[in-house]
């Protein structure tokens, strides 16, 4: 068409339609129009063509977006809302109007291997000061993200060592297929066993995966920030470890987090795109990457299929509830089904461990609310998306929640401090291990 | 817009819930409607009950000031656009549905409850609100009322007014009234009621419905046909309806729907396909079987080349994949659509699909055709590059032809998404000048300041209150 300017070519697609409005998360629980996509793309549009200043309710308005791809799976033209906010994002950065913590966290913290360690390493040291019984009124907990008259913010103990600092194998053994890991900060700082646990499943089936030394954060926040830079200097580091110039390069990359595998996958050929030296290699990086529940159940199904005929149980079979078998749900990260399309892989690991049963919540493939940096700017409203996330998973009657992404994992985990019943939230690789070992073990 | 009239209006329904900002206040200025100019309203206000409702009216009466009811905005005639700047009342909190009595066979539902929602709560009860516009996961019953809107069901269940007993509604100069009554059958007066809904928000704010529910059909078959030629295809809406079958929906594409269709999200069409229908029959299980059996030969009597059926739901979705799918492919292949939503008597729609086709032929224009067949409601898009000046002139010129053909043919220029602003120009063809006559007056009694909603079904310098200021 005619526009050559990105955001306002996929503006020019939006009909107004309004289909969007029963899609989005966020409008679900504010109903106004600068909640949903529709309201965003007039929003994003006005700024563009320099109609309306980035002044502080648009910046918030904008920044209320979660990114999470829902209006476009709903939309008749499939307008792409995410690129859209992201774009504007990017361009009130590149105005000096972003918000100024955020862009310092951004680009200073985040990119930065060592200032991160220290950032988390202090953290550590300081947890019980402000996590633990802080009044609800302080200004520490808002920082952290609680809601006013919601539930604190609940973060996880940090990681005693990180598991950057932990012995592992560095470099390829005899096994096959050759696989390169990809943690993520989540499982490097927060929750190591998502890594471990898909490390000890790859090598019982018999392939050689290694994390290789000095992977960064995939930059996934960066970018849907609109600090593009940020990301491309993440992507670069990255991916000359993942896919280098000349030395080992692996079968396979993959990760527990699916929003990692999206960044991967997705965000870095286009963010290298006009990067002579690495555009190439970044293509052929991409090609490698699938996301854990792929890997598992496309390359390494034949060794390793869990019941004894090898095919995936029906949804909500298995033992009854009350009995000795767990019931877990399954909830659909945002950028696994709908960034990366994987939605069948998970549902039938989960269908086929024996000595659980799989229950489906309604909804699962709406967003949990946590967004990158959106639980923490915008926690009241993260927490009322997650109030509803809740309900479905408790509808279900389960023990567990299983999901494949670190940011969901994160706010799950909240989410479950608050129920009446006792819910664990396990990454996928977890899952598997739990009942490979059988259930009473963990 | 003036501080003091916003802190009046806050005090009427909360500080939150009077928008100011510029940022907000061009949220409400469009809807779904393609094209035209989109004005932003001064404030947007969002009442939480029917006294705040009329509380904002005799305000916006008192100030001179236009208002404009709006439900999701998926209007397409531009009827929830505040021309005038104004005020936008927004329904957006009127959104419960008070009760849904199983009894009597109603719904109590408040102005901004979405129709699909509606529609879930009293299928869970195995009752059934028939009206399904196609916008129906985010439109709203305010909205359906003030369009009278209907979708594929009105063949057999009949547009939104069928569906309506009774009303509360906040008239122009502020007065809360209940009309209608709660029974099937009420015939105290003049028929305020059937005045009021499909009046485009001109006559007054909608705050609550009593809605007649049915009973839920327990089956549903749906079948598909495809024709080689456009002609017969038309004609088999006609037999299908002769052969003593009132299906629940027959829904209706031509050929250059169909090729856009197959491009955007491929069916498995035949190529030689020239024109598709899909008609759906509820009911009993036993007589539901035996009405698609009947109609499955009709079909095939007609000239069908394949006729594909759908026993349940899920397959019932492909099929109808394929008709969902054509706005949004249309809307791919050409920037400009002028999307007419014209009806016709039923034996004159094998005239009337012919006769637009060959007029597109005339003024060298794409023209796609879809709809609801069934009751001789199609949906006419002719296409056009708005950088192409010459092109969209010829557009109009098609336009103005074919709704003089339908007039002709004893049709209607709008069968359902109403005349709002950009069907007042075509409006004088099929209404007699008489009859305007009688309109405008009842317009003018009922709205002698002229602030609802002005310049909707009439033209803005008519019974405006701002029109002096121009
Ligand atoms: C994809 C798509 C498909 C569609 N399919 C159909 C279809 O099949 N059949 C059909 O009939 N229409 C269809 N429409 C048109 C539209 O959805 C209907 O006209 C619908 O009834 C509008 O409802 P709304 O809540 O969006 O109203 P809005 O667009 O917000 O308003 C429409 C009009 O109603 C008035 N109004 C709204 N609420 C009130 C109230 N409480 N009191 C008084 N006036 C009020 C407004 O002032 C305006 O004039 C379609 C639209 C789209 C975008
Ligand atoms: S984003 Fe898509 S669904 Fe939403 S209004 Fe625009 S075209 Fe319609
Ligand atoms: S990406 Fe998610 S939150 Fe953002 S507009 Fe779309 S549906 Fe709403």
């Amino acid at each position: 068409m005619s526009e050559s300017d990105p955001l306002l070519a996929e503006v020019e697609r939006c009909v107004r339609c309004g289909a969007c409005l029963a899609h989005c998360p966020t409008y679900r629980e504010e109903e106004r129009e600068w909640a949903v996509a529709r309201g965003r793309i007039a929003l994003a549009e006005a700024h563009r063509r320099q109609q309306l200043p980035a002044a502080r309710r648009l910046r918030r308005y904008l920044s209320t977006c979660l990114l999470c791809g829902s209006c476009t799976a709903g939309c008749p033209n499939e307008v792409d809302t995410s690129s859209i906010v992201r774009l504007a994002r990017q361009q009130m950065i590149a105005e000096g109007s972003g918000g100024r913590f955020k862009a310092w966290l951004l680009r200073h913290i985040l990119p930065a291997g060592k200032r991160l360690q220290r950032l988390f390493g202090l953290a550590r040291l300081t947890r019980p000061l402000w996590a633990r019984r802080l009044p609800r009124s302080s200004g520490l907990r808002l920082r952290v993200g609680t809601p006013a008259g919601g539930p604190a913010r609940w973060l996880p103990e940090l990681a005693r060592p990180f598991l950057h600092r932990r012995r592992l194998p560095r470099t390829f053994g005899s096994g096959s297929p050759r696989v390169f890991v990809f943690p993520g900060c989540v499982s490097n700082y927060l929750n190591p066993e998502h890594t471990l646990s898909l490390l000890r499943l790859l090598a019982g089936a018999g392939a050689d995966a290694v994390v290789p030394r000095g992977l960064g954060c995939c930059g996934l926040v960066a970018l849907s920030a609109g600090e593009n830079d940020t990301a491309r200097r993440l992507a670069r580091k990255n991916l000359d470890i993942l896919w280098p110039k000349a030395g080992d390069r692996p079968d396979f990359i993959t990760t527990p987090c699916g929003s990692c595998a999206y960044m991967l996958k997705v965000h870095f050929p286009g963010l290298l795109a006009s990067d002579d030296e690495r555009s190439e290699r970044a293509r052929q990086m991409s090609e490698r990457v699938l996301p854990f529940s792929v890997l598992w159940q496309e390359k390494l199904f034949p060794s390793h299929h869990l019941n004894h005929s090898g095919q995936p149980k029906p949804p909500g079979t298995g033992p009854a509830p009350g009995s000795t078998g767990e019931v877990i749900t399954w909830h659909d990260p945002c950028h696994l089904s709908r960034g990366l399309r994987v939605r069948k892989q998970p549902r039938e690991i989960l269908q086929s461990l024996e000595g659980a049963r799989f229950q489906p919540m309604e909804e699962a493939d709406i967003c949990c609310g946590n967004g990158g940096l959106f639980s923490v700017l915008h926690p009241e409203l993260s927490w009322k998306i997650a109030r509803r996330k809740l309900k479905n998973v408790e509808e279900t009657e389960c023990s567990i929640v299983a999901t494949e992404c670190s940011g969901c994992w994160l706010q799950l985990g909240w989410m479950a401090t608050q129920s009446e019943r006792s819910i664990k939230v396990l990454s996928l690789p977890e899952v598997i291990e739990r009942y490979r070992s059988g259930p009473e073990k963990k | 817009m003036n501080r003091s009239l916003v802190k009046q209006l806050r005090a009427l329904v909360g500080k939150e819930n009077v928008l100011d900002a510029d940022e907000d206040l061009l949220l409400y200025g469009y809807d779904a409607t393609p094209a035209g100019p989109v004005t932003a309203p001064e404030a947007v206000v969002l009442p939480g009950d029917a006294e705040q409702v009329a509380a904002v009216v005799c305000l916006a009466n008192e100030a001179g000031l236009p208002l404009v009811a709006r439900g999701a905005g998926t209007g397409l005639t531009g009827g929830a656009r505040p021309l005038r700047g104004g005020l936008v009342l927004s329904t957006q909190r009127l959104n419960r549905v008070i009760t849904i009595d199983e009894e009597n066979l109603q719904a109590v539902v408040q102005p901004g409850v979405v129709t699909e929602q509606l529609q879930q709560q009293v299928e869970a009860r195995g009752l059934f609100y028939p009206p399904d516009p196609q916008s129906r996961a985010t439109c709203t019953i305010g909205g359906n009322l003030a369009e009278n809107a209907g979708g594929p069901r009105a063949l057999k269940y009949g547009v939104t007014r069928t569906h309506v007993l009774a009303a509360e509604v906040v008239l122009p100069q502020g007065q809360l009234v209940r009309l209608g009554a709660r029974t099937v059958k009420s015939v105290a007066g003049y028929d305020l009621l059937s005045l009021l809904v499909g009046s485009e928000g001109t006559l007054g704010v909608f705050t609550e419905a009593t809605l007649r529910l049915l009973p839920l059909p327990p089956a549903r078959h749906t079948l598909l046909a495809v024709f080689a030629e456009l002609e017969p295809a038309a004609r088999a809406v006609v037999e299908v309806m002769r052969a003593g079958i009132l299906p629940s929906a027959v829904e209706f594409m031509d050929g250059a729907a169909l090729r856009c269709v197959e491009q955007y999200e491929p069916c498995g069409l035949p190529d030689s396909a020239q024109a598709l229908l899909i008609v759906e029959v509820d009911g009993g299980p036993a007589q539901v079987a035996e009405d698609a059996a009947a109609v499955d030969r009709v079909l095939r009597r007609a000239g069908a080349v394949e006729v594909r059926l759908a026993r349940d739901d899920a397959q019932a979705a492909d099929l109808w994949r394929a008709r969902r799918s054509a706005g949004p492919a249309l809307a791919r292949i050409a920037p400009l659509k002028v999307n007419e939503d014209i009806v016709v008597p039923l034996s004159q729609l094998p005239r009337a699909v012919t006769g637009i086709q060959d007029l597109a032929a005339e003024y060298d224009s794409r023209c796609a055709i879809f709809g609801h067949a069934g009751d001789g409601n199609l949906h006419v898009n002719f296409m056009a590059d708005p950088s192409r000046p010459e092109e969209v002139t010829r557009v109009e010129e098609a336009v103005a032809r074919m709704f003089e053909l339908v007039v002709s043919l004893g049709g209607s220029i709008t069968g359902e998404h109403g005349v709002g602003t950009t069907k007042q120009a075509f409006l004088g063809l099929e209404v007699p000048a008489a009859v305007m006559d009688v309109m405008r007056r009842i317009k003018r009694e009922l709205d002698p300041a002229g602030i609802m909603n002005p310049g909707k079904i009439f033209p803005l310098t008519e019974n405006d209150a701002r029109a002096k200021d121009e």
